[in-house]
């Protein structure tokens, strides 16, 4: 109750910031007028297609794309031969373009073509003749760390690195590692040491809409990409990269996007529409099908995790290892980062004194896995949150107790040796006992009925940003910023903006503009956005007030420490009397100062742990094996909500993600074939698979954001797994350690649990 | 060879020659310039690409141009007026139903089929009338929440 007095105390002082407005761009996105990349209209375009390598592992002998070429209606043809020869990437540079001398999985890039229709540039691509040597693939991580597996990358310790990745040569691309005390001797100190392995699968973000682009060359050699991605400067630099040119002369025009979760993160089409519209001399536009974007996507990785953790008699967790084997695919992309970045968020929600963490990143012959909604999240959780459970049912603990015992606190110095501001684990834990009634004593419901709880965290940075802020001569505003409309950037920009400047709504209008218009921002992806962007349009409030009290120095014979901005007016603080119009000061600024602009920016932030707790029930059918979750809470520590309802929405989707990778999501290989590259056998949760979600904001401002806001896009999908295989523990008694739990994986754990095998 | 097709298109009659391997999906985006149905999958699983034939939710992916020869097409640019919004599509503003808004036109559909054939639709009957139409960033809650509003709201009206 206190609480909710509290946030209500939060809310009551602002008027835009903390209300449930709709989205501002809800009327183009209900009535069909919103422009996805597909629906971007250029005259004389042309169609482009890829063509992908149909092997996990060849050595290219030669490329003979004359007969596509000869094809009335093709238009350009391009290959490995029109790039310069160099590698790229954002972590470990490892890949060509278009393959050069080896294609790595099925999938890789070999060619393209643009033609007049779209059945031609298919005839074309078929064309085009491709002699391979066939080498045998490496099919998985263990595969791939074996000794006398075949090298994918014979030159990696040759490769630059400019992220965090750290290669070890053989299919190891990165080994990384943190320690805190000593974990080997404090095993020694502990009253019981657990082990277990946890492994999990590759899961595809399935966004709805396919990657889409279309690219003009320019006459004057400028490049123009129209595009669905989630960043359009780590785009547009991208691309400059592949194509050897200066970051100006690529302009990226950032389009609606529907739906990125991570895969829409990582260059994909782009390249190959620009180096194709250049030599065609005519715009070039390229949708990936369905299949392309299964086997060309960049998909979570699979984990395999070794855990071994020491508990003493007063339920504290002393001591713990955490192993983790990833499963990366061809290249390295975002999954290099991700290698470092497990290595910091997996000490998970808790203090644990003595921790070593290890991943390693191993190439294999599959889809370059990379960013998913909070990537390696979800994996490192599952493994953590069965394992409380799994300690407590065996040591006959309660495992609230448990979890209070051994919350992270906030100001908490992290295994990385940073400081944890604002954690606020315990306070989550609370909200969301309290809205679900969770009991460890009540998790059984009834027969083959269960209820789970998992405690998670996703640890928010937030990368450098700009803003800039026009005010008009009546007052109203227009923010210019370089941030794509994810999920909802805009609402939240207009919120925040108006709250600072108190101007209304409608008096504020965002836009996210193109690599030349804006200044430079971050991607949209970590939840980074509102700490990074939000505080830099915050700023530029700050600015743009800055100049106007400045201006009204002399009319209002004070200094402008003593000012404040409200309701159009400049006015001396506590004497609401003494006041300007700010429209008679930007009049004047004509005379003066010339327009008023401001500029707001945020460099790179240290992350911070947001938490999440959830609290699943589910029946389980013991013939079939078939879970259904009826009735799902999630609790989640916001900081402030800008927009409760765009919170809110954004944890109904993180949990319905969740429950496709805890119950039925898997894009699966076979000897590095794709076996379910489409929504035919790829199966993510319909509306008949995910219940109504109760939700409970937990809201204690955060130091970081702006208007103490946190983010809030990826806690929500890390501790789902783990709540439904505690949940589906309780209601059966049977711990599957594996994801997906699918309805044969569990049926085959509740009979061997018959036949005597059991937990 | 092309094929001469009459359709109605959102209310406008038109006459077209068309492929005859062309689908009412690429003939909508393609020839009417009605990007509103979108091309996600081309099999007929996600819904994305709905539209109202005769006034029935279909996959226009999956349906020939020239299968709608002769009959009435409904996009989601003709649900209302331009800049406007109907009931149905003025609940989901209401409740946050929309957040990329990709899959959001093909719901719309599905949705306006259901309310069309029953005016008091259960949580599981709406959820059943739009599990042809993949989402992947509601988790469905506001959908069937905004579905659910709609029909109430027409009720209340009629009442």
């Amino acid at each position: 109750m206190v609480q909710q007095a509290e946030q209500q105390a939060l809310q009551q002082q602002f008027r835009y910031v903390g209300k449930r407005i709709p989205r501002v761009d809800i009327v183009s996105k209900l009535t069909g007028a919103a422009v996805f990349a597909e629906d971007v209209k250029v005259p004389g375009v042309l169609y482009g297609k890829l063509l992908h390598s149909p092997h996990p592992h060849a050595r290219i002998v030669r490329i003979d794309t004359s007969r596509a070429e000869q094809l009335p209606g093709v238009r350009a043809v391009a290959t490995a031969a029109d790039l310069p020869d160099k590698r790229v990437g954002r972590v470990v540079k490892d890949e060509h373009y278009f393959a050069r001398d080896k294609v790595r999985y099925v999938g890789d890039r070999v060619a393209a073509v643009a033609a007049d229709t779209r059945e031609i540039a298919l005839e074309a691509v078929r064309r085009i003749e491709v002699e391979y040597e066939l080498l045998p693939p490496v099919r998985d991580a263990f595969e791939g760390l074996a000794a006398g597996a075949p090298i994918i990358h014979e030159d990696l310790l040759r490769y630059t690195v400019v992220g965090p990745a750290k290669p070890q040569g053989g299919n190891l691309c990165s080994l990384n590692s943190l320690t805190r005390g000593e974990p080997e001797a404090a095993f020694g100190e502990c009253a019981r040491v657990f082990e277990q392995v946890y492994t999990t699968q590759m899961q595809h973000q399935t966004y709805l809409e396919p990657h889409a682009c279309v690219a003009v060359y320019n006459p004057d050699r400028t490049y123009t990409i129209h595009t669905a991605n989630q960043g359009q400067f780590p785009l547009r630099n991208a691309v400059a990269e592949v194509l050897g040119v200066p970051q100006n002369q690529v302009r990226v025009v950032p389009a609606e996007i529907g739906g990125g979760f991570g895969g829409k993160s990582i260059m994909k089409i782009e390249p190959a529409a620009a180096v194709l519209a250049k030599k065609a001399g005519r715009p070039v536009r390229i949708v990936m099908s369905r299949h392309e974007d299964f086997i060309g996507g960049n998909p979570r990785a699979a984990f395999h995790i070794t855990l071994k953790t020491g508990v003493t008699a007063d339920m504290r967790m002393h001591a713990r290892t955490i192993d983790v084997v990833m499963d990366q695919g061809a290249h390295a992309m975002g999954a290099g980062a991700m290698a470092a970045s497990v290595t910091q968020f997996a000490e998970g929600p808790y203090a644990i004194p003595n921790l070593r963490i290890t991943s390693r990143l191993v190439y294999t012959n599959k889809a370059c896995t990379s960013a998913m909604r909070a990537p390696g999240g979800p994996q490192i959780n599952f493994a953590l949150e069965s394992e409380t459970e799994r300690i407590c049912a065996a040591m006959g603990w309660d495992g609230i107790e448990f979890r209070r015992r051994n919350a992270m606190p906030t100001d908490y110095v992290n295994t990385a040796g940073g400081v944890n501001r604002s954690v606020f684990t315990l306070d989550t834990l609370e909200a969301c006992l309290a809205l679900s009634g969770y009991r460890h004593d009540r998790a059984r419901l009834g027969p083959n009925r269960g209820r789970g709880l998992a405690l998670g965290n996703w640890n928010v940075g937030g990368n450098a940003s700009g803003a800039v802020i026009k005010m008009n001569g009546d007052g109203s505003v227009n923010v210019i910023g370089g941030v794509v409309d994810l999920s909802g950037v805009n609402t939240t920009m207009t919120q925040i903006v108006a709250e600072a400047l108190d101007v209304p709504l409608e008096r504020v209008t965002v836009k996210s503009l193109d690599t030349d218009s804006a200044p430079h921002a971050t991607n949209s992806g970590g939840s980074q956005v509102l700490k990074s962007h939000g505080l830099a349009c915050f700023k530029a409030s700050e600015h743009i007030k800055a100049q106007l009290f400045e201006l009204a120095v002399d009319e209002l014979d004070a200094s402008a420490e003593r000012m404040e901005l409200k309701g159009g007016q400049v006015r001396v603080q506590g004497e609401p009397s003494r006041a300007v119009a700010v429209t008679k000061l930007l009049s004047q600024a004509q005379g003066k100062t010339g327009p008023i602009v401001g500029y707001g920016a945020t460099g790179n932030s240290p992350r911070m742990p947001s938490m999440a707790a959830h609290v699943a029930d589910v029946e389980v059918d013991p013939e079939t094996g078939q879970v259904k979750v009826v009735r799902y809470c999630a609790a989640q520590d916001v900081g402030l909500a800008i927009n409760p309802m765009s919170v809110e929405g954004q944890i109904h989707g993180g949990v319905a993600q969740g429950l496709g990778q805890a119950l039925c999501e898997q894009f699966t290989y076979r000897d590095g074939q794709p076996q379910n590259a489409g929504f035919l056998d790829y199966k993510i949760p319909s509306a008949l698979d995910v219940p109504m979600i109760e939700t409970t904001l937990v809201e204690k401002p955060s130091v970081a954001g702006p208007y103490g806001a946190k983010g809030v896009g990826e806690p929500p999908v890390v501790p789902v797994p783990a709540a439904i295989a505690n949940a589906i523990y309780n209601a059966v008694g049977v711990r599957v350690t594996s994801l997906p739990i699918t309805p044969e994986k569990l049926r085959q754990a509740i009979r061997e649990q018959e036949r005597g095998g059991g937990a | 060879m092309k094929i001469p097709l009459r359709v109605t298109v959102n209310g406008v009659p038109r006459e077209d020659l068309v492929e005859a391997r062309t689908s009412l999906l690429t003939y909508l985006r393609e020839q009417c310039d009605l990007t509103g149905a979108k091309r996600a999958c081309e099999e007929g699983e996600c819904g994305c690409c709905s539209v109202l034939l005769d006034g029935t939710q279909v996959t226009a992916c999956l349906v020939f141009a020239i299968e709608a020869q002769g009959r009435h097409v409904t996009t989601v640019e003709g649900l209302s007026e331009p800049q406007l919004l109907n009931a149905l599509q003025q609940a989901f503003a209401e409740n946050g139903a929309s957040q990329c808004g990709f899959c959001i036109p093909g719901m719309l559909m599905s949705a306006t089929t259901l309310l069309e054939r029953n005016g008091s639709p259960s949580e599981a009957e709406i959820r059943r009338a739009i599990s042809g139409n993949l989402c992947r960033c509601t988790g469905y809650d506001r959908i069937v929440a905004a579905i659910g509003a709609a029909a109430a709201q027409r009720r209340n009206a009629k009442g």
